[in-house]
């Protein structure tokens, strides 16, 4: 089932990632005044609130109710009063409101996971619907309860995948995971494994970081996870991607239609590996992330330990950000990241890092393309995004289906290396678009964005 | 959050960041990711494929003497002006030197034959930028190769000129090593300027590999192909003696066929884009290599392969594509795109 050899060709080396640079130190950033929780922080329907304006909150309290299997539950990061239910400015989703909450201080703690079972007596659903009420969202947006409870519906799943790759630059959260707490994170695959039903856990780690495999098997050795095994990957960038980290395990090419369990595997992200026995065993839900906190605009680059809803002001603050140098500031990693404006932006559960540069790039304007074939050789998913920006241009979605347009990933391989600095990417996210809502005949030749 | 109403503000436009413009703080620059860049941009390509054209540049003026380095700066200069008054003609603005025109304008006189007027260099120049790639919508759009299609305009429009002293080299297999390395470094042929030494064109394309500038299938196809139907060509019987294989060994050798190998053939605007067809590309401009030298002209041999096969990229590009991700493996035939 899983290959012996292991090759990622097509993505991107960074520079240095064949030496990548200390560990940031660790720290935990106190808990700010007030925290905004947005209810949308995953993929699906947003949470519905479930407290209301003046209520007091615990630490851990739920504030938002998931919809739905698609949906994960929100809860308080700080214990305070409710002070407001408002739109929240970040996000043009329709649902998308936000808690905010006032803090008082004092830390109460109240867990929303009910405990009525030791871990070891309990069956898989009824962990399952444990997991359910933690809130854990996996890399992909996805909840990791929902993404389990699919996985054991459809098919027999022999083999659970856990990424550990890392391959963007700048992110850091998967690296401290295994050297402070590969522990937990192996407890963490395991119960998941269980709670699959599947055979074999593989865990995934990038070869190029050899800290992070040298630790998990140190751990590994210790025999106590017998289920679990390392699978080292020499992984180019963007390998972490739940498809092609399962085109890399098995060789099997899934169409993005396809759901990831065809294969009889199933890939979940590390991170939310790891936040399981916190929420099975220490029923502590999902109300705080590490953040990487660097770029060039940054004194001090740290991973900070932060509460969901901080601001990113106070993480900025805390790291000896220079504010008046900032041209760009981006939360998530450089090449998927969002750029923002504003420095209140809450930290929500998908927030990987956050990068301050001195540089805006790109400067915005580009040559034309000059078909040097650079972004069709780095695609990871041999698309030729040259040709589907053309495509897109002309108005021809058809052929841009043919294409394979809405396989892209917008991994932004083909931006980072075109020389003509055509934001390619952006170019397919448009098309996708496009090729999505059904065009119909074009009306002559219409001019589009440039 | 303070500042924030039932309203949607534009995204990132709330009272905050209003406070922070007040303060004179300059806002950070909203842009869709990526957020880096590689940093290689096409005129870095540019320049490292003009050095890599270097050794055969210099090894023609060495040869040829101050004539070929005035020929070469005409037809580079030609190339450069042509295309920023095609560019103004154009668009109305002063184009970016991106170092592609330079690069049609040496290849345009490296190809040509030694002893050629100032004025072909220009004329040349000047048909490649112009015609071949400024109507056809410039960078990127040409289907010919600019620099090839000068010079068979230029070989249509004075066929004599062309003609006068055009030699294609000798090598001599039995000399000793040393003195056989220095014949590839300085042959006798006299058919290309750049063609003066195999040895230069094979140190420029290994630079350009280094890079990454130039990919080695299709030049290896190429030299393969062109080797068989050259040694093919011979009378059966004799197939297997040595001078046959030599004297293939030699044609591929002389003339300006290495030049044209590794610097036009891997051209990426006008070779097909997917593997496969690039295979197809290679093989088939060898063939047409060895069939247009067996028959004609050695010299002009690569020049019409070339443009031969590029007139039929198109085609290889529609009907080869490369299978993407998850594309079910099937028959691929051409694919006629529907217009919606």
């Amino acid at each position: 089932m899983i290959r012996k050899k292991i090759t990622t060709r097509r993505g991107i080396f960074f520079k240095g990632a064949a030496k990548p640079p200390e560990l940031f130190p660790f720290e935990i950033l106190p808990a700010p005044p007030v925290v905004t929780i947005p209810l949308l922080q995953h993929r699906g329907p947003a949470a519905r609130p479930c407290v209301s304006a003046g209520d007091p909150v615990a630490r851990g309290q739920l504030i938002g109710r998931a919809e739905d299997s698609c949906s994960a539950p929100v809860h308080a990061s700080v214990a305070g009063r409710v002070s407001g239910i408002d739109r929240y400015p970040y996000s043009s989703a329709p649902d998308a409101w936000c808690v905010t909450i006032e803090n008082n201080g004092s830390d109460d703690f109240s867990s929303p996971i009910h405990y009525d079972k030791p871990l070891q007596e309990s069956s898989a659903d009824e962990l399952l619907a444990r997991l359910a009420l933690s809130g854990i969202v996996d890399e992909t947006g996805l909840p990791l309860d929902g993404m389990l409870a699919r996985a054991r519906q459809e098919e027999k799943v022999t083999t659970l995948i856990v990424s550990l790759l890392s391959t963007e630059p700048f992110l850091q959260a998967v690296d401290l995971l295994c050297a402070e707490s590969a522990e937990t994170l192996l407890k963490g695959s395991d119960l998941c494994r269980k709670i699959l039903g599947a055979e074999t856990c593989v865990i995934a780690v990038n070869q190029r970081k050899p800290a992070n495999a040298s630790a998990l098997s140190a751990m590994l050795n210790q025999e106590r996870f017998p289920g679990c095994s390392l699978l080292p990957i020499s992984a180019k960038y963007p390998h972490q991607n739940p498809r092609l980290l399962l085109r890399d395990c098995t060789g099997v090419e899934l169409p993005f239609s396809a759901p990831l369990t065809a294969a009889g595997c199933t890939v979940i992200g590390g991170e939310a590996a790891a936040r399981v026995p916190e929420a099975l065993v220490e029923l502590r839900p999902c109300y705080e992330r590490v953040v990487t906190v660097a770029g060039d605009a940054i004194a001090s680059p740290k991973n900070l330990l932060v509460r969901i809803g901080t601001p990113v002001r106070a993480l900025l603050e805390a790291c000896g950000a220079d504010f008046g140098a900032i041209q760009k500031l981006v939360v998530g990693g450089p090449l998927s990241g969002a750029a923002v404006r504003d420095f209140e932006t809450p930290v929500t559960k998908s927030t990987t890092a956050l990068l301050a540069f001195c540089t805006a790039f790109p400067a915005g304007s580009s040559n034309p393309c000059s078909k040097c074939r650079r972004c069709a050789s780095v695609c990871p998913l041999r698309l030729d995004p040259a040709r589907l920006m053309r495509q897109t241009m002309s108005r021809e979605m058809a052929s841009a289906r043919a294409s394979g347009i809405l396989e892209c990933i917008e991994c932004g391989c083909c931006s980072y290396v075109c020389p003509s600095g055509i934001n390619l990417v952006h170019w397919l996210q448009f098309g996708k678009k496009r090729s999505g809502a059904g065009e119909s005949a074009p009306s002559g030749h219409e001019k589009v964005p440039a | 959050m303070s500042g924030t109403t039932n309203t949607i503000p534009a995204i990132g436009c709330d009272g905050n960041s209003g406070k922070a413009a007040a303060a004179g703080r300059p806002l950070p620059v909203l842009s869709s990711p990526p957020h880096i860049h590689s940093g290689v941009s096409t005129q870095k390509i540019m320049l490292l494929y003009l050095l890599s054209l270097g050794p055969s540049a210099v090894m023609g003026i060495i040869h040829y003497g101050i004539g070929a380095a005035s020929f070469m700066a005409t037809a580079v200069i030609g190339a450069m002006v042509t295309d920023a008054l095609v560019s103004l003609a154009r668009s109305r603005t002063v184009p970016a030197i991106d170092g592609s025109a330079a690069i049609t304008g040496l290849l345009l006189a490296l190809s040509c034959p030694p002893g050629l007027p100032l004025w072909a260099a220009a004329a040349g120049s000047f048909f490649s930028i112009a015609i071949v790639k400024g109507a056809a919508g410039g960078l990127g759009r040409n289907f010919l190769n600019p620099a090839l299609a000068g010079r068979a305009f230029l070989l249509l429009a004075i066929p004599s000129l062309f003609r006068a002293g055009a030699q294609p080299g000798v090598f001599d297999f039995s000399l000793p090593a040393p003195d056989l390395l220095q014949e590839l470094l300085v042959s006798h042929s006299s058919t290309w300027i750049g063609a003066v030494s195999p040895l230069a064109i094979l140190a420029g394309a290994a630079f350009a590999f280094s890079f990454r500038l130039i990919d080695l299938m299709v030049p290896v196809l190429f030299l393969m192909a062109a080797f068989a139907s050259l040694w093919s060509a011979h009378s059966p019987e004799t197939l297997l003696t040595t001078p046959v294989l030599l004297h293939s060994l030699e044609t591929l050798l002389s003339g300006g066929v290495l030049l044209a190998v590794f610097f036009m053939a891997t051209d990426p605007v006008t070779s097909p884009s997917a593997a496969k067809g690039r295979t197809l590309y290679a093989l088939g401009c060898g063939a047409i290599y060895g069939l247009f030298s067996a028959a004609g002209s050695t010299v002009d041999a690569p020049m019409h392969a070339l443009l031969i096969m590029n007139c039929m990229v198109p085609l290889i590009d529609r009907s080869i594509t490369t299978r993407f991700f998850g594309k079910k493996q099937g028959r691929s035939g051409l694919e006629v795109p529907r217009h919606e």
